[in-house]
């Protein structure tokens, strides 16, 4: 029956218009790369210490005027879906990745990323998370958190992956199975409290946020103590795509490495609490990665 | 005369007006303070009020299940969002206190006193210094649960607006005040002007008016009482007008009357001057006629005392010329009888010789004034009479001290006292006296000298007493009298000695006072 047979040259054709089609794919992603404008895309539930509209007006409309001054064209994207502003960045539609880094060493490829910032929060070490619980309550370290009541933070994959990694380091399970599991809290500070107040027994938070709680209560570092910490965890930062001109990266990650030096940089900078932006290279994941693959491993061994 | 011209209407009225008007605005603004500041208060409290509703609301929950995190994080977000709260503190019944403001959080174990006194079952707020707020409105609500009480809620609110509100009303008070003012200064001077202007030029119209310029007329022209004043003033004005052209006709009438009556005054009072001239050169004739008259009475009494004078010594004589014509015949004549006759003779003329020296002594001619001792004038005329009043019985008693000296008309005083003496004897004579006394006193005092001639004749009868010093009158017989003597004597004391001549009657006679300036000291 010839009607119902696709000939060889209808496939050749399909397998042409395909090619034709990949190419010219490739060809327009190309063209986004090479476009000296910035593309900035957030993957908001990394940013979970933030509110929504500071990053959906503030940011966007700060970033405009930045690349106003600098003379570029801005764009700000904020993303709920961590694969659909991976796919974003790969195809150039973003040129920049701001997440979690813990989403951006497991579900972007690295080899795509380039040098780009990070914001530091005031106070303690930004990149330094903690495991907090009350003093004098026998929580001294993470062996007696048995049973104990956990508050963590929404979308901070890296803290659960801590807690999850000294859980299987002390009771080779994941915490679900060791610690009474209590209601997320958005931010870390509302965790602190919780500990401090005796909602909850035990936390794990980036220790800048612990340090900014305290000062506004000195009362905190009476009864609350760090049993366990980690360093090199970035808490949240912005990488380029490789495909950008390195002049172009460059220019940007100096006009964001100066934001502190005018009042609307200091606004900008304010939204994300902290007072200056550092440099950043892809190569700062490794210890997050390393985390992520001790606690791997961790699990494969029992 | 000018006569100045015054502004005080003007400056009352202005004075008035904007004084009135101050006073009502000052009463207004300073009324309104109270009720804007407890406006301010009412809002203040109606604010807390919702701010607290809000929060427990807000934080019920939390509060309910203990979550102080929340009720923390909450607050610390409504801190961050009102920036006129300082602070915030949840104060549970039980338990620790939680203390938020601006910069950081912090538990409490116990309130303060006066803080703890505001928790109760009601509302309650005070304005009072807490920590380093120097003022604070802190607002205490109570949270309550189904009628179960749980806590309070204090709110530290900063009074910075509540003073702004204050301040800036302050302000307006001032701004309005000053606005007023100035309209005040401007429709007070408008208002003062509109009342005082036409015054004002009605007033100086009439002070022109005054200043006899009737040409001036008011242009005033106003449907009100200035209007009618200003219509009265010009029909004043032509009134006046009229009345001093009658007045000008009337002057020259009247002046035109004066000339004509003065004319006639000046031709009468030539006239009369005439007239006068005549009268008193006839009046001088009369009274030299008077004087001579008098002179003569005077003479002819003196010749009849002369004769009483010369009487006894012609007597005397005539015995002598006997007694010598006896002796003689008895031939008895001897050189010592003829010289003692002789002698005797001798005597008795030389004494008829004294009396004539002596009455010519009287009648000399004496116009010039001397001093002179009023006893010895006294007793030098009463020896004139010496013989009459002798003949009578007459009794002559003449009290004076013999040194009391005055300066006058010797002769006239003489005449006078001898005119009184005269008609003392007179009275005495044809009255046929008991005891016929004239009393003669002479008194000095401290500026006059009093001389009083008494009798006791019985006095002048009533009915003449006022026309004994009339020219001609007399009541002696006719040809004893000439009715000219007490006429000239008042006419020599007063006219001439400047003194007085006065009469009266007492129990026993008639009594003359001549009162004479004392001018010898």
């Amino acid at each position: 029956m010839n009607t119902n047979r696709i000939s060889l040259k209808q496939i050749a054709e399909c397998l042409v218009i395909i090619t034709c089609l990949i190419f010219s794919t490739c060809a327009v992603a190309e063209d986004l790369f090479h476009q000296q404008t910035l593309r900035i895309g957030f993957h908001r539930p990394s940013f979970h210490e933030y509110s929504r509209e500071d990053l959906v007006i503030s940011v966007k409309i700060i970033t405009e005027e930045m690349g106003k001054d600098l003379g570029i064209e801005t764009n700000v994207a904020i993303y709920e879906d961590m694969k659909l502003m991976n796919a974003d960045f790969e195809n150039g539609t973003i040129n920049l990745i701001f997440a979690s880094p813990l989403l951006i060493a497991n579900e972007v490829d690295n080899t795509l990323l380039a040098d780009g910032f990070k914001m530091i929060p005031s106070g303690g070490n930004a990149d330094r998370l903690v495991i907090l619980t009350r003093k004098n309550e026998g929580m001294d370290n993470f062996k007696s958190l048995r049973n104990k009541k956990l508050g963590l933070v929404e979308n901070d994959p890296t803290s659960d992956l801590y807690v999850n990694f000294l859980s299987q380091s002390n009771f080779k399970k994941d915490f679900q199975d060791t610690l009474k599991k209590m209601p997320r809290e958005k931010k870390s500070h509302q965790v602190i409290l919780k500990l401090f107040f005796g909602q909850i027994d035990v936390t794990c938070v980036y220790e800048s946020f612990f340090q900014t709680t305290t000062e506004l209560n000195p009362q905190i570092l009476e009864r609350v103590q760090i049993i366990e910490h980690i360093d090199g965890i970035l808490q949240s930062a912005g990488f380029f795509h490789k495909n950008v001109d390195p002049a172009f990266r460059e220019s940007v990650i100096n006009a964001v490495l100066k934001l502190n030096t005018y009042p609307r940089g200091q606004q900008f900078l304010e939204i994300f609490k902290t007072e200056e932006a550092l440099p950043v290279s892809p190569s700062e994941l490794t210890i997050t990665k390393k985390l992520f693959n001790d606690y791997q491993h961790l699990k494969t061994i029992k | 005369m000018a006569i100045k011209q015054k502004n005080s209407i003007f400056i009352r009225v202005f004075l008035i007006f904007g004084s009135l008007v101050l006073a009502i605005t000052l009463f207004f603004a300073f009324m309104v303070v109270p009720m804007q500041k407890n406006a301010f208060k009412q809002i203040m409290f109606t604010q807390a009020e919702t701010v607290s509703r809000s929060i427990v609301q807000a934080s019920s929950d939390a509060i309910i299940s203990k979550d102080f995190g929340f009720i923390v994080e909450h607050n610390v977000e409504v801190l961050k969002n009102n920036t006129s709260i300082h602070y915030i503190l949840i104060s549970p019944k039980i338990g620790d206190k939680i203390w938020i403001n601006q910069e950081n959080w912090h538990l409490i174990e116990n309130l303060n006193t006066d803080i703890a006194q505001l928790e109760n079952n009601n509302i309650n707020y005070k304005i009072m210094p807490i920590d380093n707020y120097e003022q604070v409105y802190h607002f205490v609500y109570p949270i309550q649960f189904s009628g179960i009480s749980w806590g309070w809620l204090h709110i530290g609110f900063s009074t910075i607006q509540y003073d702004k509100y204050i301040n800036d009303m302050y302000f307006q008070i001032i701004y309005i005040i000053g606005i007023s003012l100035i309209l005040i200064l401007f429709v007070g001077y408008l208002f003062a002007r509109w009342i005082s202007q036409p015054v004002s030029i009605i007033s100086h119209l009439a002070t022109q008016v005054a200043g006899g310029d009737l040409t001036v007329r008011s242009t005033i022209v106003r449907g009100d009482e200035i209007g009618v004043l200003s219509d009265s003033f010009n029909q004043m004005v032509d009134s006046l007008m009229q009345s001093k052209k009658h007045l000008e006709n009337y002057n020259q009438e009247l002046e035109n009357k004066v000339l004509k009556r003065t004319q006639e005054l000046a031709d009468l009072n030539k006239d009369l001057d005439n007239k006068i001239k005549d009268e008193v050169a006839q009046r001088q004739k009369q009274e030299a006629l008077l004087i001579h008259q008098s002179r003569l009475a005077a003479m002819g009494e003196m010749i009849g005392a002369i004769a009483h004078q010369w009487r006894q010594p012609l007597n005397a004589l005539g015995l002598v010329q006997q007694n010598l014509q006896f002796k003689y015949q008895m031939d008895k004549l001897d050189d010592d009888f003829m010289n003692q006759s002789m002698d005797k003779s001798a005597r008795l003329i030389q004494k008829m010789s004294s009396t004539i020296d002596d009455f010519r002594n009287f009648f000399k001619p004496n116009k010039h004034i001397e001093s002179f001792n009023i006893h010895n004038i006294i007793q030098s005329t009463a020896d004139l009479l010496e013989a009459q009043l002798k003949n009578n019985n007459i009794k002559l008693q003449i009290i004076c001290n013999e040194n009391l000296i005055i300066k006058g008309f010797q002769g006239e005083f003489s005449q006078v006292i001898l005119n009184l003496l005269n008609n003392a004897k007179d009275a005495l004579i044809e009255n046929n006296s008991r005891q016929p006394t004239i009393i003669i006193d002479a008194v000095k005092n401290n500026d006059t000298v009093t001389i009083t001639i008494k009798d006791n004749a019985g006095g002048i009868p009533d009915g003449i007493i006022d026309k004994i010093y009339d020219p001609y009158f007399t009541t002696k017989e006719e040809g004893k009298g000439t009715g000219i003597g007490l006429y000239m004597s008042k006419i020599i004391v007063e006219n001439n000695m400047s003194g007085t001549l006065r009469a009266f009657n007492d129990a026993e006679g008639a009594n003359f006072v001549i009162e004479l300036i004392n001018n010898q000291d």
